[in-house]
C-alpha cells in the first residue's frame, strides 16, 4: 500500500477534476469493496477521491416519478424507509442483503454496481426495476441502463474520471411488485452462488401483463432474460408459466464452475429461484401488507 | 505376580497377549520385559504411558504396583 | 463410588458471573495483538509461492536497503534439529518435524510456508521489504491429494520416510508414515457370525479450527540474553520448552506471559510465530512483533487431517454387534503429526464387541502440517462408525437408542486399545437421550433425524496452582492456564469450595512462567479436573494451616479445630483458667475465628498465608456425548436448515455449568460447520482457493437453532470431586447425526463431506434417477 493521496471534494465538478489522469485516482463511496480490496493488495490507488460530501451522490429523492438515489446513499438509509421497502420491496431486500449490520451503515447500490461483481445482489434487483444510471464525467453526462452498466467481472462502461451519480428507478405501474432471492449456503454474511430478481405486473384479473427477470452470479454479468419475462407475460402465473419462466433462466444462464459452485448446479438453481421469486412477486401484488 | 496385557500393537512382537511379571516396579519391568521379549525395545515401550490398574500414567518412571496388579501399556494420545 | 469423592457442594456447580467477563465486554481485556512496546519492530514473513520447491537462495540485500529494515531471518538461523525428539509435547514428535514448520529448511512443503522473515520499524515496511526479499526456488513436483500421494509414482516429500508401525519396517521409503493396527478377537469369525453387515466409506474434509484471533506474540530480549515473549497461547509453558527447543535459548531465560485468548480448539497448543519473533528480537535488539493475518492462518497454521474411513459392521438380527473393522487414513500434511493413533484406536470405543480390527495410516502431502482440533482424531473415525450403526439399527428396524443400549460399553468392559472402562456415565447418557423431548418429537414434513454418540479419552497431565490470602482474607488463586471456556471461573468455584467463602472473595489470575509452576496447556479437557485439583490441594493445605493457627491461638490441639463455612471452629472446654476455678461449671462453649480474622493476624501467627501444589493428574476420566439432529433440506437447492439440535454428555461434576454448556453447544456448533459446508479447497497448483471466512463458511449464528443441553453428572471415580473433563468430546458427535439427518430428510446416501448444497443436489438428483 503506497497511498499518496486522500481528497474529499464537495462539489462533483472538483471530484471530477481530481479523477481526471488516470486509473491511479480511485472514487471512494462507502469503502466497503475499495478498502478490503487495498487491504489484501488488490488495488494500489495513489489518490482516493471520497465522492461522500457531494450532494447529488448522497441525495434520495422519492416522489411520483419514482425514486432517484444517489450513487453514494448508504443501504440503511434505503432499508430502513419503508416507503421505499413498499414500493420496491425486492430492490430494498436485495440491497439489505449485502454485508452486516455494521457494512450496510456504509455500502450503497452505487458501489455494488461500481464493484461490477457478477454476484452482486443488488444488480439483477436494479435490472428487473428498470433502473437508469445517471453517469458524470469532464465531457459531459449520460445515462445507461443498469443492464448495460456491467460489462465484465470487475469491469463496467464507465472510462476513466467519470463517475456514477445516481440511480433512477421509474415509479412502477400499479399492481407491480419485484423480488429477489439468493442462494448462499448460510444465512448471511455470504457471497451469492445463484441470484435472481422478478418484477411482475398483473391486471385486475390476475393476468401478468408486464415481466422484468434478472439473474446474478450465472454469467459474466448479472442478465436480464427477457425469455423469461416471456413465459410469464399473458398468462395467470400457473405452475407450468412460473417454471417456464425458470427454463428460460437456465437456458440463459452460463455459469462457470468454482469454488463457491458448479456450473451445473447454478444453471438449476437459477430456474428454481426464479419460478420462486416471481411466486413471491405475485404474492406481493395480490396480498399487498 | 503382577499381570502385563499387551495391546495387539505389542502382541505382534510379544507373540503373547498376557504375561506375570516379578517385577514390582516399573523400571524392572522394562528390564524384565525386554529380556523376555527380543523384539521389544525399552526406548519404544518408554514412550508408552503405563495404565495400573486402569489408572493410566504418563511418566511412569518411578511407579511401583502390587503383586497382583494389572498392567497395560498405553499409547499417549495428544489433546486439543 | 469412592468414598472420597465429594458429592455435596455449596459453591460448586453454581453459575456466577465469569471474572473475566466485564474486561472481555468492555474490551479492556488484552488479547495477543494489544501489547506494544517501546522501540517495537514488526516482522513480516516471505512465504513459497510454490507448494514444494527447493530453496536455493535468499537474498535480503534489496530489502536491508530500505531505511528502517533492521533483522532477517532464515531457517538457518534456527539449530539443526537432528534426531532429537521434542521434549514437553504431549506425544512423541520429532524436532526435525517442528522446526521447518515454523521456518523452512532448504525445502518449501506448501504454498504459503514461512521461507524468511523481515523486522522493520513499521509493519507496511516490513511488508514492503518482505516484498523484495528474492528467493531463488527450484519447484518440485507437489502432491495434494492423499490417495494419489499414496500412489508408487507420487512425488516422494521425505526421501527417507520409512513407515512406523510395520513389522518388518518397509525398505523403500514413502509418503505413508504411519500404518498402525489394532484387534481384539477374530474380526473374520465374527462377520461370518453376523446376520447383517454394513460396509461403507466415509470421508471427512480437511478443515481449520477457526479461533477467532489469529496468532500474534511479541517478543524482547535483554542485554543477558533473557527473552520475555508476550502472546496468545493455549500453553506459555509449551510456548517456553518448544522456543527454547527450536532456538536453542536455554528455558531458563524465556519468560512466557499469556495474553487472553480469542479461541485455540487445540490449534494453539503449538508454536508457529513465537521463535521467530524471539530469534529477530535476539538479532535486532528490540521487541519485535508477528501478527498473522487470517488468511497467514488459513494457508499455514493448524488446518484438521481430512480422512477416509471404510467401516465394516456385522450383527446378530436382535442387534448384537459381532465384528467392527474399520481402516481409516488420515492426511497430515507435509510432517507427520496427525492425529492418526486416537483416530485409530476410539472409533468404536462406544460399543462392546468382542471382534474388532482398525487400521490406521497417516499420509503427507504438499499441505500445512496439520494439527490437534478438539479430540484430535476422534471426530473423523467417529464419524464413520456412528454413521454406520445408525445404518445398521435401520438396516434391522431397530430404534438406533436402543440399539446402543444394547451394545454399549460400561465399567469393567476393555476396548480394542485395551484400557478397561471404570464408571462411566454412558448408558445413563443415552437413556437421557431417549428420554428428551427432542427424541419424541413428531418430524415436519421433509425432515430427517440423526442420533450418534462418542467417547473421548480425557487428558490429565501437570499443572501447579499457588494461593495467596490477603490480609483482609482475599484469595488470590495463581495457575498458569489462560482461561479459554471459563476456566478462571472454575478455578474460583474450587478454591471457594475448599475455603467455604463466597466466590466473588477469590480472585483468579492467569500467571506467567516466572510465577507460577509449570502447568501443561489449556487443552486435552485437563483444566478444571487437573489444575482445578492442583487449586483444591493448595486451598487444603491452606485451610490445614489455618487450623493450625487458630488452634496456636487458642491453644488447643489441631484436632479440636473443624474449618467450617470459611471459619475456625472449636468446641472446648474453654480455658484452663477458668477450669481452675472450682466454682464454675464445665460446659462446652463454641470459638470461631474468620478467614478475616486469621489473615489479619498471620503475621504474628507465622507470616504470610500461601500455598502451592503442584501435581501430575493420573485421574482423569473419559467423557461421553450424544447428538439428535433435526434437518430439513431443500430438496430444489441442496440446502440444508438444521431445525433442532440437543447435546447429552456425561461432565462428570459440573464445577460451573453455564461454561459446561458453552463447550457443548460451542462443539456442536463446530461439529456442524465441519459437517455442512466447512472444507480446505486447493487448486491444482497447491494453493488454497479459500483462505478467509468469506469462501472457508463456519456457521453464522442464524444459521443455527438454539443448541439445548442436557449435562449427565457421573461423578469420576478418581477425582476428589468427580470432575471428569469436558471440552473436547463435543466435537465428535456432531458430523454423523448431521448427515445422518441430512441424508434421512433427503432420501440420499451422501457421505463424502462437507454436505454442501452443490454436492447434496447433486446427490439427491441422482437419487431421484
Amino acid at each position: 500500500m503506497s497511498l499518496v493521496q486522500y481528497s474529499a471534494p464537495s462539489t462533483l465538478a472538483e471530484a471530477l477534476q481530481a479523477l481526471a489522469g488516470g486509473a491511479a485516482n480511485r472514487p471512494l463511496a462507502g469503502g466497503t469493496d475499495l478498502l478490503v480490496q487495498v487491504k489484501l493488495g488488490l488495488r494500489d490507488p495513489q489518490h482516493i477521491v471520497d465522492l461522500k460530501r457531494i450532494p447529488e451522490l448522497t441525495a434520495l429523492t422519492l416522489d411520483d416519478n419514482g425514486l432517484r438515489l444517489g450513487a453514494a446513499v448508504p443501504g440503511a438509509i434505503v432499508t430502513t424507509n419503508r416507503e421505499i421497502a413498499r414500493i420496491y420491496p425486492g430492490f430494498t431486500e436485495a440491497l439489505g442483503l449485502i454485508g452486516s449490520s455494521q457494512v450496510q451503515g456504509r455500502c450503497s447500490a452505487g458501489g455494488n454496481l461500481c464493484n461490477a461483481s457478477p454476484a452482486a445482489d443488488c444488480v439483477p434487483a436494479l435490472i428487473v426495476n428498470r433502473a437508469t444510471c445517471h453517469i458524470a464525467g469532464l465531457g459531459g453526462e449520460r445515462t445507461v441502463a443498469a443492464e448495460d452498466f456491467t460489462t465484465g467481472p470487475g469491469t463496467h462502461c464507465l472510462e476513466d474520471g467519470e463517475i456514477l451519480v445516481s440511480l433512477e428507478l421509474p415509479r412502477p405501474a400499479p399492481r407491480t411488485a419485484d423480488a429477489y432471492l439468493r442462494m448462499i449456503p448460510r444465512t448471511e454474511m455470504d457471497i451469492a452462488i445463484v441470484g435472481a430478481g422478478v418484477a411482475l405486473t398483473l391486471d385486475e384479473s390476475g393476468v401478468c401483463t408486464d415481466a422484468r427477470v434478472a439473474i446474478g452470479a450465472v454469467a459474466p454479468t448479472a442478465l436480464l432474460v427477457p425469455g423469461a419475462a416471456a413465459a410469464l407475460i399473458g398468462t395467470t402465473l400457473d405452475e407450468d408459466s412460473l417454471r417456464n419462466a425458470g427454463y428460460a433462466a437456465s437456458g440463459a444462464a452460463v455459469p462457470i464452475t468454482d469454488k463457491r459452485g458448479t456450473a451445473d448446479y447454478r444453471r438449476k438453481v437459477v430456474g428454481v429461484l426464479v419460478r420462486r421469486a416471481a411466486a413471491i412477486a405475485r404474492s406481493r401484488i395480490e396480498q399487498p401488507t | 505376580m503382577a499381570r502385563v496385557i499387551f495391546t495387539s500393537e505389542l502382541e505382534r512382537l510379544t507373540g503373547e497377549s498376557e504375561v506375570t511379571v516379578a517385577a514390582e516396579a516399573y523400571r524392572d519391568l522394562l528390564v524384565e520385559l525386554c529380556a523376555r521379549f527380543p523384539k521389544l525395545r525399552q526406548d519404544a515401550l518408554r514412550k508408552q504411558a503405563l495404565a495400573i490398574d486402569g489408572i493410566v500414567i504418563q511418566e511412569p518412571l518411578l511407579e511401583t504396583f502390587d503383586a497382583d496388579s494389572e498392567l497395560i501399556f498405553f499409547a499417549k494420545i495428544a489433546g486439543g | 463410588m469412592n468414598d472420597s469423592v465429594k458429592t455435596d457442594f455449596k459453591y460448586v456447580g453454581t453459575r456466577p458471573v465469569r471474572p473475566d467477563g466485564p474486561d472481555k465486554v468492555t474490551g479492556r481485556a488484552k488479547y495477543g495483538a494489544d501489547l506494544n512496546l517501546p522501540g517495537m519492530l514488526h516482522a513480516h514473513y516471505v512465504r513459497s509461492p510454490y507448494a514444494h520447491a527447493v530453496i536455493k537462495s535468499i537474498d535480503f540485500s534489496e530489502a536491508l536497503k530500505l531505511p528502517g529494515v533492521i533483522a532477517t531471518m532464515t531457517g538457518e538461523d534456527l539449530p539443526e534439529p537432528g534426531d532429537k525428539l521434542m521434549q514437553g509435547a504431549e506425544i512423541e514428535m520429532k524436532l526435525s518435524d517442528m522446526a521447518p514448520v515454523v521456518m523452512a529448511r532448504g525445502r518449501a512443503m506448501f504454498h504459503g510456508h514461512p521461507v524468511a522473515a523481515v523486522a522493520a520499524t513499521s509493519a507496511s515496511l516490513a511488508a514492503e521489504a518482505a516484498a523484495l526479499v528474492r528467493v531463488e526456488y527450484e519447484v518440485l513436483p507437489h502432491v495434494i491429494d492423499m490417495h494419489a500421494a499414496l500412489e508408487d509414482d507420487a512425488p516422494l516429500l521425505h526421501a527417507d520416510l520409512i513407515t512406523t508401525g510395520l513389522d518388518p519396517a518397509p525398505t523403500v521409503p514413502s509418503n505413508l508414515s504411519v500404518d498402525l493396527a489394532l484387534e481384539m478377537g477374530d474380526v473374520d469369525l465374527g462377520f461370518a457370525d453376523a446376520d447383517v453387515v454394513v460396509e461403507r466409506t466415509y470421508s471427512v474434509p480437511m478443515c481449520h479450527q477457526g479461533y477467532i484471533e489469529p496468532h500474534a506474540a511479541i517478543a524482547s530480549a535483554d542485554e543477558t540474553g533473557r527473552v520475555e515473549i508476550w502472546c496468545c497461547t493455549q500453553g506459555p509453558f509449551m510456548v517456553r520448552n518448544f522456543t527454547s527447543q527450536l532456538t536453542g535459548i536455554e528455558p531458563g531465560k524465556i519468560k512466557v506471559t499469556a495474553s487472553e485468548i480469542g479461541g485455540g480448539f487445540g490449534g494453539k497448543t503449538t508454536v508457529y510465530i513465537e521463535p521467530v519473533a524471539a530469534v529477530l528480537a535476539l538479532k535486532s535488539g528490540r521487541p519485535v512483533k508477528v501478527v498473522l493475518s487470517r488468511e497467514e492462518v488459513f494457508r499455514a497454521t493448524g488446518p484438521v487431517s481430512c480422512s477416509e474411513t471404510r467401516v465394516r459392521i456385522g450383527a446378530k438380527k436382535d442387534g448384537t454387534l459381532t465384528a467392527i473393522d474399520i481402516d481409516i487414513v488420515m492426511d497430515s500434511g507435509c510432517y507427520s503429526s496427525s492425529s492418526i493413533m486416537p483416530a485409530t484406536m476410539f472409533g468404536a470405543a462406544c460399543y462392546r464387541c468382542e471382534n474388532q480390527r482398525s487400521r490406521g495410516r497417516e499420509v503427507l502431502t504438499n499441505k500445512p502440517r496439520v494439527w490437534a482440533y478438539r479430540a484430535p482424531g476422534a471426530p473423523q473415525s467417529i464419524m464413520a462408525v456412528e454413521c454406520a450403526v445408525n445404518e445398521l439399527a435401520e438396516e434391522l428396524g431397530i430404534d438406533p437408542v436402543d440399539f446402543r443400549l444394547h451394545n454399549a460399553v460400561e465399567e469393567g468392559d476393555i476396548p480394542v486399545f485395551g484400557l478397561p472402562f471404570q464408571a462411566i456415565g454412558y448408558k445413563k447418557a443415552l437413556q437421557a437421550a431417549k428420554e428428551h423431548p427432542h427424541y419424541q418429537a413428531p418430524l415436519g414434513p421433509g425432515q430427517g433425524r440423526g442420533l450418534a454418540s462418542a467417547f473421548w479419552i480425557n487428558s490429565g497431565q501437570q499443572s501447579s496452582a499457588t494461593i495467596n490470602i490477603a490480609l483482609d482474607g482475599a484469595i488470590n488463586v495463581l495457575t498458569g492456564n489462560p482461561d479459554i471456556g471459563g476456566s478462571r471461573a472454575s478455578m474460583a468455584l474450587l478454591a471457594a469450595e475448599v475455603f467455604g467463602v463466597p466466590v466473588e472473595t477469590v480472585h483468579p489470575t492467569v500467571a506467567d512462567t516466572d510465577s507460577v509452576g509449570y502447568c501443561d496447556g489449556t487443552g486435552g479437557s485437563r483444566t478444571t479436573l487437573a489444575t482445578g485439583g492442583a487449586v483444591i490441594q493448595a486451598a487444603e493445605k491452606l485451610v490445614l494451616e489455618l487450623r493450625h493457627r487458630a488452634a496456636a491461638i487458642w491453644g488447643v490441639d489441631l484436632d479440636e479445630v473443624e474449618w467450617v463455612d470459611g471459619k475456625a471452629v472449636a468446641r472446648t472446654t474453654g480455658d484452663l483458667e477458668n477450669l481452675m476455678d472450682a466454682g464454675a461449671a464445665v460446659q462446652l462453649e463454641n470459638r470461631e475465628m474468620s478467614l478475616v480474622e486469621l489473615a489479619e493476624t498471620s503475621g504474628a501467627t507465622g507470616g504470610p498465608l500461601s500455598a502451592v501444589a503442584s501435581l501430575h493428574a493420573h485421574n482423569s476420566a473419559p467423557a461421553f456425548a450424544i447428538n439428535i439432529c433435526d434437518a430439513a433440506v431443500d430438496r430444489e437447492t441442496g440446502k440444508v436448515d438444521i431445525t433442532r439440535f440437543t447435546c447429552i454428555q456425561d461432565a462428570g461434576k459440573a464445577v460451573h455449568p453455564a461454561y459446561v454448556e458453552g463447550q457443548m453447544q460451542g462443539g456442536a456448533v463446530q461439529g456442524i460447520g465441519w459437517a455442512l459446508n466447512e472444507e480446505y479447497l486447493y487448486d491444482e497448483n497447491g494453493v488454497l482457493e479459500n483462505p478467509g471466512f468469506l469462501d472457508y463458511r463456519m456457521p453464522v449464528a442464524s444459521d443455527l437453532p438454539m443448541i439445548d443441553t442436557v449435562i449427565i453428572e457421573e461423578p469420576n471415580p478418581l477425582h476428589p470431586y468427580g470432575i471428569r473433563g469436558v471440552g473436547e468430546v463435543p466435537i465428535c458427535p456432531p458430523m454423523p447425526a448431521v448427515a445422518t439427518a441430512v441424508n434421512r430428510a433427503a432420501g440420499t446416501a451422501l457421505y463424502d463431506l462437507p454436505l454442501s448444497p452443490p454436492k447434496l443436489l447433486a446427490a439427491i438428483d441422482r437419487a431421484v434417477e
